[in-house]
């Protein structure tokens, strides 16, 4: 049996009896609207019948006293639940298993792996707007220095003029370590297009060592990226 | 903006469709108290063409020359209904003056006891001005049916109520439908295809309950015609 709104189809049944009597009123011969006069009172006794005695009638009465009054008012639109045939299992021949097939072509290359991750000991430094004429760029501390694995630090060097068109630039590396004498020590390597006041250098600072920057005086304004990388993992004897 | 308010009621005399009155059931309209109401009353035709209705205010003194309208102290109005189908009611509720201080802004409406007329104030003030006595504060509102167009737009009186009220009168086709019943019912021949008399009940049962609904869900066009082709049965 369909499940049924039963609000739904007493108000749709009414809207049908309205029609139905706005068009016998239109009509210009009642005669020729016998039909629909029959209708509408077949419709009306219907929600009478339901209006009057939805309490004491029995719900399977009742809902044949809707069905009859969809049927009657011509709900043909309204979604009940549909019928769903069961559908029959396939019947599925199965013969005696055959012998192993040969092996297949060798599949495409697959895509690359993500990016791994980077090494220790790699720290980039960025630096903005930079008016001083003397800076520490970075500070290395005596402990990775020292030890049978660690010999030094590297600080590979990108330097650019902000506040001027064409910029100045210095582009180079500063290699600190610590010497055969205990004692800390440089070597750089840089290159400078339009300007030769810029300088880097490593320093002793205590047991350690810093990357500072100097220029002339003057104002300024630069942008110097850094990245540290500690010279080790060497088997020193 | 005016307030629209949803308490009239229109009752109707099955004995005397003469004395049918239309009341507010003050259910928001006491605010106003002390107030007067104006009624404007249409029958309104299929073509939605609306014929003005005369209606007399019960317990009131002041008759408006103008159209319909009428002036009433209690909200009731009692007019004569000869026939069913649609009516429509356009229904002010104004506030009296009475000597007491108040806030008035432009286009509020007032009215005098003094000279029986309804003021629009022309420039807001604080205080005690019996509106008859400031033409500088008020002016005369010579047609009340005016007001109702005025709803809603840059001359709404902020201070009335009002309801616009339809309906669908069915009464005479409700007793048409008795009185088929009542001739149906002597019908004595149990195995006689159904009589004439049977089918006018019927068809007058589908026009009585086809007005209902149509009244219900504010079809009042259907419902007018409906009772236009009633009204050829009874």
């Amino acid at each position: 049996m369909a499940i049924l709104n039963y609000e739904s189809i007493r108000y749709q049944s009414e809207t049908k009896l309205l029609e139905l009597a706005v068009e016998i009123s239109e009509s210009s011969s009642l005669k020729k609207a016998r039909l629909k006069i029959y209708k509408a009172s077949k419709i009306r006794y219907f929600l009478k019948a339901i209006n009057s005695a939805s309490e004491v009638i029995e719900s399977t009465k009742l809902n044949s006293i809707y069905q009859c009054l969809q049927h009657t008012a011509e709900i043909t639109s309204f979604p009940t639940v549909p019928e769903i045939g069961v559908t029959t299992v396939p019947a599925i021949l199965i013969g005696l298993q055959g012998a192993d097939g040969a092996d297949g072509a060798d599949g495409a290359q697959g895509v690359p792996g993500p990016t791994g991750p980077s090494g220790t000991g790699s720290v980039t430094l960025t630096y903005t707007n930079i008016n001083s004429t003397s800076l520490v760029l970075d500070t290395v501390t005596n402990d990775p220095l020292e030890g049978t694995n660690s010999i030094g630090v590297r600080w590979d060097i990108f330097a650019q003029r902000q506040d001027a068109s064409p910029s100045p630039m210095v582009v180079g590396y500063v290699i600190g370590f610590r010497n055969n004498a205990g004692s800390v020590d440089y070597f750089s390597n840089v290159s400078t297009i339009l300007t030769s006041s810029v300088a880097f250098q490593a320093v002793a600072s205590g047991d350690g060592l810093d990357l500072i920057t100097t220029r002339d005086t003057g104002t300024q304004f630069w942008q110097i990226h850094v990245k540290r990388y500690m010279i080790s993992d060497f088997a020193l004897v | 903006m005016a307030t629209e308010i949803n308490s009239l009621s229109l009752a109707i005399s099955n004995t005397d469709l003469s004395s049918s009155t239309l009341t507010d059931n003050n259910s928001t309209t006491n605010q106003l108290d002390p107030y007067v109401a104006y009624v404007d009353a249409f029958k309104v035709s299929y073509q939605s063409t609306e014929s003005p209705l005369i209606t007399t205010p019960v317990g009131s003194i002041y008759p408006d020359p103008f159209s319909s309208l009428t002036a009433s102290t209690d909200g009731t109005f009692s007019l004569s209904i000869t026939s069913d189908g649609w009516y429509k009611f356009k229904y002010i509720a104004v506030p009296v003056f009475v000597a007491v201080t108040e806030t008035y802004a432009v286009n509020d409406l007032l009215y005098d006891s003094a000279d029986d007329n309804l003021y629009r104030c022309i420039q807001g003030f604080t205080g005690i001005n019996s509106p008859n006595t400031r033409p500088d504060l008020f002016a005369v509102v010579t047609d009340p049916s005016t007001v109702f167009d005025d709803i809603g737009t840059a001359s709404d009186p902020a201070n009335i109520h009002y309801q616009e009220f339809d309906t669908i009168v069915r009464v005479n086709t409700n007793k048409a439908v008795g009185n088929a019943a009542t001739t149906a019912a002597l019908e004595q021949c149990g195995d006689c295809t159904r009589s004439e008399d049977v089918e006018l009940y019927e068809l007058l049962t589908v026009m009585l309950d086809g007005m209902a609904i149509a009244d219900g869900r504010g079809l009042y066009v259907n419902g007018e015609k409906i009772a236009r082709r009633a009204e050829r049965l009874i």
